[in-house]
């Protein structure tokens, strides 16, 4: 991981271990500009005459996003039980702007969820969605691709033509917030012995050594705010796939609690979709 | 009320609501009463949607009676050239005026594992009729094994039954060879090709677990 300073126009950006100074984000929560910038990196473009080198990671397809309903049970015509989460889909996955590594630097295509009342968004954020002659929406999300040839701004995304019966997927979304947790739930640590006169039972120990190193090394598992963060659940099965009701059953569980929203992708596997730079 | 005073019985005398109110609003009120039913039958109209609020001025519903009355007469003819038009519409008086296609009622998100579970019930119900079943229950069963040709059998008592959409479950005990054997079936598997109740004991409890602590013969029987 090397370290590489960029002057340009007289503003000088140390990067040092994926960390940005300036670190401007737009809504969609994708940095405008490069996080972590490393040697033999291959998609440069110019972005307001500054050297832009994007090296977030891509996307194996273009994704959907969702609302996560709940948790039932499928059973298969062979007749195995398989536990399924119920995604279902409001009025959205309309794509609302399309980027090109000529105008901003990378590729990736803006996908918009969820129809709101007018009020509830900006002016800038209406202006946005007008430009396209989209419904207002609240969500905004970005899925980086290699090529966004097939995709034009005010295009629906039909689920059934994306994803299909047995596909893999990756479902992100916010994993449910548990609060200020100690070592034991937080870091699986474990605990004393709760007779035979112990007095530490749920306590983390010992935190390092002694005078050397003279200190706690950083990043030491410690109690603190656990849950609430965006998690990505890799390689479920599509089990089935309902157009009448416009939803999917997806194997297994996925973040958060029903309501929540959730990015669907296609699985990124090693050695047979990851996009090579 | 001048005669209240004169009769010996107060309770005669009590204000009773049709009382307090004017005698003017009384027949607007029914009305809009009347009207309402009307409109609500009509859910296959799409440019009259009425809210008529109780809680508003009376002046309210009189302007409701005014649109309805225009409203109804021009349906009631499109309804007659809709009828001499075409046999194959089906359409009764309750279509619209612009003869769109039925809209679907929308399905709200929180429905759907509902209907969900309603569905798959229908499918599997089309294959095997399953009957209703209750703990206390002398049940047969009959169950494909795989790579087995011949089905396998179960008969035992229901000691309980949980209720959950496809993935109903009940819990069958008997005695087999000198041992007592709990078994689980899920009552919609396609595995399960019958279910046939033979008897039935009668139990004052949904859950029978006090079987466990009695004698097998509570629980053993004949094939």
């Amino acid at each position: 991981m090397g370290v590489v300073a960029i002057a340009s126009h007289g503003l000088s950006l140390a990067v040092g271990a994926g960390l940005l100074q300036r670190n401007r984000s737009n809504s969609t929560g994708t940095p405008l500009l490069p996080s972590v910038v490393r040697m033999g990196s291959s998609r440069k473009g110019r972005v307001r005459g500054m050297e832009v080198v994007a090296m977030a990671s891509f996307e194996a397809g273009i994704g959907v996003m969702g609302t996560k309903l709940g948790m039932m049970t499928y059973i298969e015509p062979e007749g195995k039980v398989v536990p399924v989460t119920v995604v279902g889909f409001r009025e959205g996955n309309v794509v609302t702007q399309v980027k090109t590594s000529a105008t901003d630097g990378y590729d990736a295509v803006q996908v918009g969820y969820r129809r709101v009342r007018d009020t509830k968004l900006t002016k800038p954020e209406l202006g946005h969605l007008q430009k396209v002659g989209a419904i207002p929406m609240r969500h905004l999300q970005e899925f980086r691709l290699q090529a966004v040839d097939g995709f034009e701004p005010g295009q629906l995304l039909a689920i059934e033509e994306i994803f299909k019966e047995g596909d893999l997927v990756d479902v992100s979304g916010n994993s449910i917030g548990k609060g200020f947790q100690g070592g034991i739930k937080r870091h699986n640590f474990a605990r004393g012995p709760m007779t035979h006169g112990s007095k530490s039972h749920r306590q983390l120990g010992s935190i390092g050594a002694g005078t050397t190193p003279g200190r706690v090394y950083k990043g030491k598992k410690m109690p603190g705010r656990m849950g609430g963060v965006k998690t990505k659940i890799r390689k479920l099965t599509i089990v089935k796939i309902d157009t009448d009701l416009r939803a999917i059953l997806i194997k297994g569980a996925v973040p958060g609690k029903p309501g929540n929203l959730l990015r669907i992708t296609p699985a990124k596997i090693v050695g047979k979709n990851i996009p090579k730079n | 009320m001048a005669t209240s005073s004169l009769l010996p019985h107060s309770l005669l005398s009590l204000p009773t609501a049709s009382s307090r109110f004017p005698k003017t609003s009384l027949p607007i009120s029914s009305i809009s009463l009347s009207l309402n039913q009307i409109s609500i039958s009509r859910s296959g109209s799409v440019a009259f949607q009425p809210l008529v609020r109780r809680g508003r001025d009376s002046t309210f519903g009189i302007a409701r009676a005014g649109e309805t009355g225009k409203e109804e007469t021009p349906a009631e003819t499109g309804g007659d050239e809709g009828s001499s038009e075409s046999v194959e519409e089906e359409s009764s008086v309750a279509v619209a005026v612009e003869e769109k296609p039925p809209k679907k009622p929308i399905v709200k998100l929180n429905e759907i594992i509902g209907i969900l579970n309603k569905k798959f019930i229908e499918e599997a119900e089309i294959i095997k009729p399953v009957p209703d079943i209750r703990p206390g229950d002398i049940v047969e069963i009959k169950k494909q094994k795989a790579n087995r040709r011949r089905l396998a059998l179960y008969k035992g008592i229901v000691i309980s039954k949980s209720s959950a959409g496809v993935h109903t479950t009940i819990r069958i005990r008997y005695m087999t060879s000198g041992t007592a054997v709990e078994i689980v079936f899920p009552v919609y598997s396609p595995t399960i090709k019958e279910i046939k109740v033979v008897s039935h004991r009668d139990v004052r409890r949904a859950k029978l677990f006090y079987l466990r602590e009695k004698l097998p013969r509570f629980y053993t029987f004949k094939k």
